[in-house]
């Protein structure tokens, strides 16, 4: 045994202060009486009879003492090592997703969980752990296992809502990671069970207990908001709304339509019970700007009642052609609505370079047929027959009849292309960089390349258009168009802005921007470093409009088209968590559990206290006996 | 303690209630003065005690003639011959009996008042003595009411003072009283020295003894609590105590002993033994128990 803390026994100095004030506070009275004859008879009589008599004066005494005696060991804190006691394992797993801020039950689902989750923590025993886990989007352990019950406390009152969907698959694979902290465990899932149980991995030893939180339906949400623009009238989007209502009655409500926080217009909508509804605007001043879709009546779930879009007027990518005068190139670039090209040769190039009359910077992309500069400013670029003045880029040969043997179709470049009908009579043979991507491979290496760095964006096609027949192709057209927008920065639709609450967003920065500022949906702001030219940024757990607004950028460059403020919005449009009825059962190893209302209550003993107030009513009789107090 | 009035010794009620009473004793005791008392001695009363023969002088006025026609002899009636009493009564005046409330010298001082008068009410002589710190003092003998007054300011005078020593004072009592009669001793016999040789002095003396035991209530039921220094009145004498329940209960098992062994010891050798506790009134010991008890009729 040891003492942790034995400077306390200094305290067993108080000892003999106790033995002086006891016998200090013995003042006898002096009482007269007749004769001390029968008293002396009396006091030997007692001592003669009982030994026990001859301790009783001084017992209190002795019991004083050992009192104190105790209390002061008490404080020194004497412990043993023995074998560590194992308690149970809990693991309290709150969802905190956006269904759980449903206000069917009062404040809302989560309160209502988090209170469960306290009464788990009360129930705890004196060897018991639990850890503290939340999951929506993402799981997040917030207090690993232990058994410090306030510091579990404290987690729990700490615990927010996130306007996410669901994803308890990866909770459950966060758990079985943990291996042997969890075998045996106890999993209280605190959640209305909205989610997918199908791809659940299988965790052995570990009891799930599925608290149901929640009990209502009542609730009419926003599942889908895009906008479309036509080929003809481009500067006419339409804007669809789908509804769904998740009630059992039918719901007649009012949507409402705001473009750039002023009300543009409004619909009233019958939403029949578990049945959608879709709305389309098409109204003339819908061009551009914010758009905010409202569902003007409160239910249960708030966080499905709006939706937003950007609505971004398409602009064009002005594009600087350097070459020799190819036809197909021009009539391409001229025939895409989007690019707004301008050709000259290379002298004229050359001599505008060196006036100042022609600045790369004007331009959003240049392409360079068969012509290629000395040197390069930061920018985007297409090449055509020749390879960028680019260290790394170099040309090593020729390579006749090169036959294309993949490409890349994920790529945004190569969307809706097909290069099956693509001959050549000679190409380059481009070395790039390593970390170049090819679009298009040969057998003989890359015909088309896609590189980026913090200055360049680069697409190299490495053989002469007129060395093919690529320009009479449908997929050449398509070619560059993809090109145009994607080296001219345009956003397609506002489609590309539009993320799911929880994921990352991230986009090419401006060259020369140090860092973006990120506004939230809130209005507040921090500011985000540019890594590698891009920015990236995962804090999207609310749902709304994001601005994101690069600084460092010089003056008049629309490279990428990027000087400007870029918006993306982060909506709900998750019909499974807008579905807030809670399940009642869910599929777990291979079983079905059912969901309980609240955790079950152990008996908590309280044995100690009883056995405290039974000694202090041992010491109450003791003194009332010795000195005759009467009531 | 301060002299104590005459009335609030006896009061005339109480006189009027004992007016009637006489003492009586066990023992017809022979007396120098012919009383209203029978006594064993062969006299000139109504009673007859006995016969004798006759021899020549006596008076022929006491012959048996009944008996002389059946038997042809001549007898001799004998009468008891009537005689008065001497009452003795000793009060204990040691410090001992200052004690109590009221205190056990005004009870005993009452007691003794009561009982003289009833003995001289009946022409009984009354020999008053009271010991302390002075010894032995006696007054008497007393005989008739009209000196009640003489009692009354003998008692009055009595304070609680002197060690208790009851040996030498029993002793004293015993070689110089020598008639026979009754004796009554009121004291609480709280003697260091014991009360056993002292007691034994009445033994020859063949006297008629009433051992009243006189106690305070306080002495019987202790009103203490607490830590006590207890001061012996008469000889200063400390012991310390711690009053608890134990104690208490071992103490009251030692006066039961105590008075229990005295009552034992008296009625053993032929006295008898009265505890009176000043809780009881003392008329209402005089009227009842000394009346149960045979002293008073």
């Amino acid at each position: 045994m040891s003492l942790l803390a034995p400077a306390s026994l200094a305290l067993l100095g108080l000892l003999p202060v106790i033995v002086f004030l006891y016998f200090l506070k013995l003042k006898r009275r002096e009482e007269p009486i007749a004769s001390t004859y029968l008293w002396r008879r009396a006091i030997e009589d007692m001592r003669v009879n009982a030994l026990f008599q001859r301790l009783r004066q001084n017992l209190l005494l002795w019991l004083q003492l050992a009192l104190l005696a105790l209390l002061i060991f008490a404080l020194a804190r004497p412990a043993m090592k023995v074998r560590r006691q194992e308690g149970r394992r809990y693991i309290c797993l709150i969802d905190t997703s956006a269904s759980m801020a449903a206000r069917d039950v009062r404040p809302n689902r989560l309160e209502a969980a988090k209170r469960q989750a306290l009464e788990l923590v009360a129930n705890m025993r004196r060897f018991d752990r639990m850890m503290l886990m939340t999951f929506d989007a993402k799981p997040a352990v917030l207090v690993p296992p232990t058994s410090v019950k306030s510091r579990l406390r404290e987690a729990i009152e700490g615990i927010t809502t996130r306007e996410t969907s669901t994803d308890f698959a990866q909770a459950v694979d966060l758990i079985a990671a943990l291996g042997p902290e969890v075998k045996n465990a106890h999993l209280y899932l605190l959640s209305d069970g909205r989610f997918a149980t199908d791809a659940v991995a299988e965790v052995a030893d570990v009891e799930l207990h599925y608290v149901r939180i929640g009990e209502g339906t009542e609730n009419v949400a926003i599942t889908a908001l895009d906008s479309r623009r036509s080929v003809e009238y481009w500067d006419q989007p339409q804007v669809f709304v789908r509804l769904e209502n998740f009630a059992v009655t039918e719901a007649d409500t009012r949507l409402e339509l705001y473009l750039d926080g002023e009300l543009f217009t409004a619909r009233s909508v019958v939403v029949p019970a578990k049945d959608s509804a879709a709305v389309v605007f098409s109204d003339p001043g819908l061009t551009e700007g914010l758009v905010k879709v409202v569902l003007a009546d409160e239910d249960d779930l708030a966080a499905d009642n709006t939706a937003w879009l950007s609505l971004v007027a398409p602009r064009q990518v002005r594009m600087l052609v350097v070459g020799g005068g190819n036809y197909f190139l021009e009539l391409a670039a001229g025939q895409d609505p989007l690019c707004a090209p301008v050709f000259v040769s290379p002298e004229e190039f050359e001599a505008g370079v060196a006036s100042g009359e022609l600045s790369l910077g004007d331009f959003d992309l240049v392409t360079f047929d068969g012509y290629a500069p000395g040197s390069l400013a930061p920018g985007a670029y297409l090449f055509f027959g020749v390879v960028p003045p680019i260290e790394g880029f170099a040309a090593g040969g020729e390579v006749k009849q090169p036959v294309v043997v993949d490409w890349d179709g994920l790529h945004p470049i190569n969307q809706y292309v097909n290069y099956s009908n693509l001959f050549l009579e000679r190409a380059l043979r481009v070395a790039a960089p390593a970390d170049a991507h090819w679009l298009v491979e040969a057998e003989a290496g890359p015909l088309i390349l896609w590189w980026s760095s913090p200055r360049y964006r680069v697409v190299v096609v490495g053989f002469d258009l007129f060395a093919s027949r690529w320009p009479l192709r449908v997929s050449f057209p398509v070619f560059l168009a993809n090109v145009v927008r994607h080296l001219g920065g345009v956003e397609l639709e506002g489609g590309a802005s539009r993320v799911r609450p929880g994921t990352a967003i991230s986009f090419a920065a401006p060259p020369g921007a140090g860092e973006v500022t990120v506004t939230y949906p809130d209005g507040a702001t921090a500011a985000i470093p540019v890594r590698s030219g891009r920015v990236t940024f995962g804090d999207t757990y609310r749902c709304g409009p994001y601005g994101f607004a690069p600084t460092g950028v010089p003056a008049g460059r629309r490279a990428f088209g990027e000087a400007r403020r870029k918006t993306y919005v982060v909506n709900l449009l998750d019909k499974e968590e807008s579905n807030i009825m809670p399940r009642r059962t869910l599929q777990w190893q291979k079983r079905q559990v059912a969901g309980t209302l609240q955790v079950a209550k152990e008996n908590r003993e309280f044995w100690a206290w009883l056995t405290l107030l039974a000694l202090v009513v041992l010491m109450t009789e003791w003194y009332i006996y010795n000195r005759r107090v009467y009531i | 303690m301060s002299q104590v009035r005459y009335q609030e010794i006896l009061d005339d009620d109480f006189l009027a209630k004992i007016e009637q009473l006489r003492l009586v004793s066990r023992k017809v005791i022979v007396g120098r003065i012919r009383g209203e008392r029978l006594t064993k001695k062969r006299g000139r009363s109504v009673e007859f005690a006995d016969y004798r023969s006759y021899v020549a002088g006596d008076d022929l006025r006491f012959l048996d003639w009944n008996l002389y026609a059946r038997l042809d002899c001549l007898f001799l009636k004998l009468f008891l011959e009537e005689e008065d009493l001497h009452v003795y009564l000793l009060v204990d005046a040691s410090r001992s009996m200052g004690y109590g409330d009221p205190t056990k010298l005004d009870y005993a001082r009452k007691v003794a008042a009561a009982l003289a008068y009833i003995a001289m009410a009946n022409y009984d002589r009354v020999i008053l003595g009271a010991f302390g710190g002075d010894g032995l003092r006696l007054v008497g003998p007393l005989r008739g009411k009209h000196q009640i007054l003489r009692v009354l300011d003998f008692l009055a005078a009595l304070e609680a003072d002197g060690p208790t020593s009851l040996e030498p004072v029993f002793k004293q009592f015993a070689l110089t009283q020598r008639r026979r009669g009754v004796v009554v001793l009121m004291s609480d016999f709280l003697d260091k020295a014991g009360y056993e040789s002292a007691l034994r002095y009445f033994l020859a003396t063949n006297q008629d003894v009433f051992v009243l035991q006189v106690l305070a209530k306080e002495e019987l039921e202790p009103p203490l609590v607490g830590d006590l220094r207890l001061v012996d009145m008469e000889d200063a004498d400390t012991t310390e105590i711690t009053v608890s329940a134990p104690l208490l209960k071992t103490y009251r098992r030692t006066v039961e002993s105590f008075c229990g062994a005295l009552k034992s010891y008296a009625g053993g050798r032929g006295m008898n033994y009265l505890l009176a506790s000043t809780a009881v009134g003392f008329d209402v010991l005089v009227l009842d128990y000394l009346r149960r008890r045979g002293l008073v009729q």
